[in-house]
Order: C-alpha cells, then structure tokens, then sequence
C-alpha cells in the first residue's frame, strides 16, 4: 500500500517539500523540473493542487492526504480530519481600510448599516463580522484586494497578511487581526480509518 | 419555451441506475426480513419540531422546512431514525418489546451535495427499539455486516467505537455540558489541531488531557487492550466492558476481520447515547453507512425504550460496489419492442401476451 498526499502549489509547497526531505521521504520527483500534477515518488505519490482544492481531493479520497493552509480550509468548509500543524507558512487575517479614510469608514456604516469589504475569502469575512456583530456587504474579489479601497470598490478589505509589507505600500493600515492560520495535515475521512497505521507511521516519521 | 431542468443537489434515476438500485434494495430488504425486522414507511414530511427533536445543530440546520396552510411548521425527514422513534411511541408504546422494524427510503438534506449524497438521497436502515443488552447492539453491527457482503461488496470495514468512552473522559476534565459538547464536535471532526489547542486552554489535569488525546488516536488490533489503561473512571469503564462483549459476539459470528474498533467515533447525531459504528469503503470517501444505540431519543417522545440501529447510504453503497466492478444485475427481460403498425399485428401480439 501507499499514500497518495495532495499537496498546495505556491507558497506553500517549498517548505512542504522541505519538511518532507527533512523527514527523509523520497521527494526527488518534486524537486524535478516539470509541468505533471501526479508524481510517484518511492511509496508516495503526490498530486499537485491549487492551495483552494486540497481539501477537495482529500474529501472525496482522491488523496488520502493532504498539506493545505488553514485559510483554504476554514473557507472550503469541507468533511476532512485535521491531524497537525505543521508549522510552516504562518499568517493571519487582517481588516484593514485606507489611512486616511478610517473616520469616514465608521460615519458611513452609521449611516448605512453595514462595510463593504472586499475579499477573497467570503465565508471566513461573513464569520467573522457575524462574531463581531457587525453587519458588511462581501465582495468577492479573486486577488488585488488592496486594490479596492484605493478606487471606491470596498471600504475595508478582509485579507490573509504576513508581513503586512503589502499594506504599507498601499496605504492602508491594519484595523484588526483575527485568525491565525499555518499548514495543517489533513486526512481523508475513510483513508483515516482504512490506512489509520500507515498514516500513523506517516506522521510519526514528519520533523515538525 | 421553459429551459428543462432540476434544482442543483437533485438528481433523475435512468433505468440502468435504477435497475441495480433496486436490487440493491431487493437484496437489503431480504437481509433485514430474514432478522424479523419488519418493513415500515413514514410521511416524507412532518412536524418540524419532532423530526429535530434530539438530530443535533448539524443536521438541523440542513432540513428543509416550510408552512402549510394552517400556518404549522412542517419539514422533509433529513433522516429515518427521528420518524421511527415517533411511531413506534405514538403507536406500539406498549410493546412488546423488542421491536424491529426496517425501512428504504428517501431523505432530504440542503447540504452541499457531497459523494453519493445529494440532496436527496436513498437510505435502507434497521430499529432494534426496546433492548438495551450487547446483544442487540451486536445484533445491529452483525446485520450491518451481512447486508453488506450479500450485496456483493468485498472490501469493507465497520469501525466501533462507544460514545460513553470518550463522554467519560470528558467528564473527568469539565462538567459544563457546553464545553463538553464542543469537545466532541473537534473529535468528531477529527480536529486534533484544534482539540490540542483547546484542551491546553482548559484548567483540568494534564492525565485526563492526555487519556483523551491518546483514546482518539488509538487504532491497530489492539484498540480495546490499550483502552483498559485510559479508562480511568465507571462511566469509560461500562463502555469499554460493552464493546469488549460486542466484539466476543462479533467474533462468533466470524466477522471479526471486517471490524475495527476506534474510539474517537462519537457521530455527528445527537441522540446517540452508547455504541455507534460507521461502515467505510476505500471507494468512497465517505463512510458508507452509519449508525448506534440511542436510549434517549424515544424518551422524547413520552417512551422510555433504549434503541439501537444504522442507516446505509445506498447511492454510496452502489458507488463502492461499482467502484469493486460487482456485478449486480441482469438485464431486463421485457426488452422488446414492438411497433403498433397494423390491427392485424396487435391481434397476434395480444394472442402472444394471453398465451403466457
């Protein structure tokens, strides 16, 4: 038998692959140059997804595990067990709004009754504001959110932030930090069972 | 003209799929008729407030609801367990007990469609109602199991796991009902991360933290041997005793290879109270069928009757036996067609019909 691990293209998949050669896991086929999202390496196989689908393929078993950002699952939503943090690629939600416009911001959602906020993630920013008890109108965008205070698109936007290097360069300042997110270890809810000892090894072998 | 079409989540059934589906159900009925259940059905719809009586937050939230003319809350069954328990307190609460009874048919959820789980989809279950030994609880499992291999499917497991062991657990670290609800939602979503984190919050022991941690994460052969050691109060204790006299039934039975005890299985239904089980194919990546012993539910309904049973998901079991390449029906006989052309030609066909 063997695993079949979805892993998240883009920034997560250098440590990912890192922390798999530190574990000493045959990751050779990974580190090739090539364009092929199935790979077979020694007892693994991986597949390489948008960071959003992870999720996806671990929920219907077309891997049995996967490696995605605690973002991509908390907007997905999907029916998978999160077995660890791995660690790596930490970041943090933010609400941010232009510098200058903060006071005009809160004046209009007096008058209005609700923020627009743009972001690309529309489940988290609903839960969020509804945690808060705050009413907003999502926009969803699917990247350059900083972009839509500065035109008048948004008020606020509700965003993913590292470093915060982004923010600055475009004005805007951070108004409140919410959920932390990292690289979680998610597992296929049958492979869970079915697998569960080779998982177990799967897991004990990881240097996180 | 009107764009022919169905809302998303739904589907029609074409006669090839409609074909082995209902073998499926021929062969499932047969099963559950051969234990003395006996076959019963229930409105599609009915008052909301009963049918959610004890489903919990989840399912809840996923029934369809709406108003008749007389202004009464009425909604689609999500489920066949809730309307069972209502008839059999509204019309057998007498007895006598115990009583079986079985079913096949369709529920309704507004989830995001999901594998072989659409919104509406297709359930063949069992209700052993009014016993509350290892025996009926291994009655159902065993059930479970040969249903399961008459239809043909070969590679399957049951996973067993007991409620009241993790419930005991829990007790040892809170006796806030809230947080011990939300304990079980992390484990029954499996989520470690967040169970760690929040158990590191909790001012409670670092024993009884880890017993829980440790208890979820047990799996192998040996589940029930390394549980002895975790058990740590009555409540855990019972429930392990329980299961340990489940698999010595199972054993007799000789399906003790299609088994796998796992104690972080609590399900995401409230009213389950001791055993629960879940079947699992490797070709679907869903549990297949589901089910457990739930003595509260009939108490809502003015009976006191501890009851056990499961519901087999049959668009997913149909799934996993296609996945297999199990045969599972011949063709259909009646496949000729004739053509109504001449007066001459329908007397002959009519002749032909008579004649058998």
């Amino acid at each position: 038998m063997s695993l079949k691990i979805a892993l998240s293209k883009g920034v997560l998949l250098k440590p990912t692959i890192e922390l798999l050669k530190k574990s000493e896991f045959d990751v050779s086929a990974l580190e090739e140059e090539s364009r092929r999202l199935y790979l077979k390496s020694g007892t693994l196989s991986f597949i390489l997804a948008r960071p959003s689908d992870v999720a996806t393929y671990v929920e219907y078993g077309a891997a049995d595990l996967g490696i995605a950002g605690k973002d991509a699952l908390m907007e997905e939503s999907r029916e998978v067990f999160e077995l660890a943090d791995l660690g790596f690629g930490w970041c943090q939600f933010i609400l941010a709004g232009l510098s200058k416009s903060v006071e005009n911001t809160k004046k209009s959602y007096d008058q209005l009754g609700q923020y627009r906020v743009a972001t690309k993630y529309p489940s988290i920013t609903s839960m969020y504001f509804s945690a808060k008890g705050l009413q907003a109108e999502i926009i969803k965008l699917r990247g350059s959110i900083e972009l839509a205070p500065i035109v008048g698109l948004a008020d606020q936007i509700y965003d993913l932030s590292s470093t915060g290097k982004t923010l600055k360069e475009n004005n805007l300042v951070v108004l409140d930090k919410s959920y932390e997110c990292s690289a979680r270890l998610i597992a296929n809810y049958v492979s869970n069972k079915l697998k569960a000892e080779e998982i177990e090894k799967f897991i004990k072998r990881l240097k996180i | 003209m009107k764009q022919p079409t169905v809302p998303s989540g739904l589907k029609d059934i074409l006669p090839k799929e409609e074909r082995e589906l209902s073998k499926i159900k021929e062969i499932t009925k047969k099963a559950f008729k051969s234990w003395g259940y006996l076959s019963i059905k229930t409105p599609a719809f009915e008052y909301y407030d009963l049918l959610t009586a004890q489903t919990g937050d989840f399912i809840t939230g996923e029934v369809f609801k709406f108003f008749d003319s007389d202004g009464a809350l009425l909604a689609l069954r999500p489920e066949m367990t809730t309307p069972i328990a209502r008839l059999v307190a509204q019309r057998y609460s007498q007895g006598p007990t115990p009583i079986r009874l079985s079913y096949v048919a369709d529920v309704f959820r507004q989830e995001k469609p999901r594998q072989g789980q659409q919104r509406q989809f297709l359930q063949a279950g069992i209700e052993l109602i009014g016993s509350s030994s290892g025996f009926s609880d291994a009655e159902t499992i065993i059930i479970l199991i040969e249903t399961l291999k008459k239809v043909g499917l070969r590679d399957f497991r049951v996973g067993i796991g007991q409620i009241d062991f993790v419930n005991g657990l829990i007790e040892q670290l809170t006796k806030d009902v809230e947080v011990a609800k939300e304990i079980r939602k992390l484990i029954a979503r499996k989520n470690l991360v967040g169970l760690s984190v929040f158990l590191k919050r909790m001012k409670a022991s670092k024993k009884s933290k880890d017993a829980l941690l440790k208890a979820i994460t047990l799996n192998g052969k040996y589940v029930l041997t390394q549980a002895k050691e975790l058990a740590g109060n009555i409540k855990s204790q019972a429930a392990l005793n329980n299961l340990i006299k489940i698999k010595s039934l199972i054993q007799s039975y000789g399906y003790l290879e299609n088994v796998v005890f796992d104690l972080s299985i609590v399900r995401d239904f409230d009213y389950y109270t001791g055993v629960v089980f879940e079947a699992y194919s490797p070709q679907v990546g869903l549990p297949i069928a589901g089910g457990g012993r739930y003595d509260g539910l009939l108490k809502t309904f003015g009976v006191d009757m501890p009851s056990a049973g499961f519901a087999i998901g049959l668009e997913r079991l149909h799934i996993a036996l296609a996945g297999q390449k199990v045969k599972i029906s011949t063709k259909d006989k009646s496949s000729v067609r004739v053509g109504m052309s001449s007066k001459a030609l329908l007397e002959d066909i009519l002749k032909l019909r008579r004649a058998k």
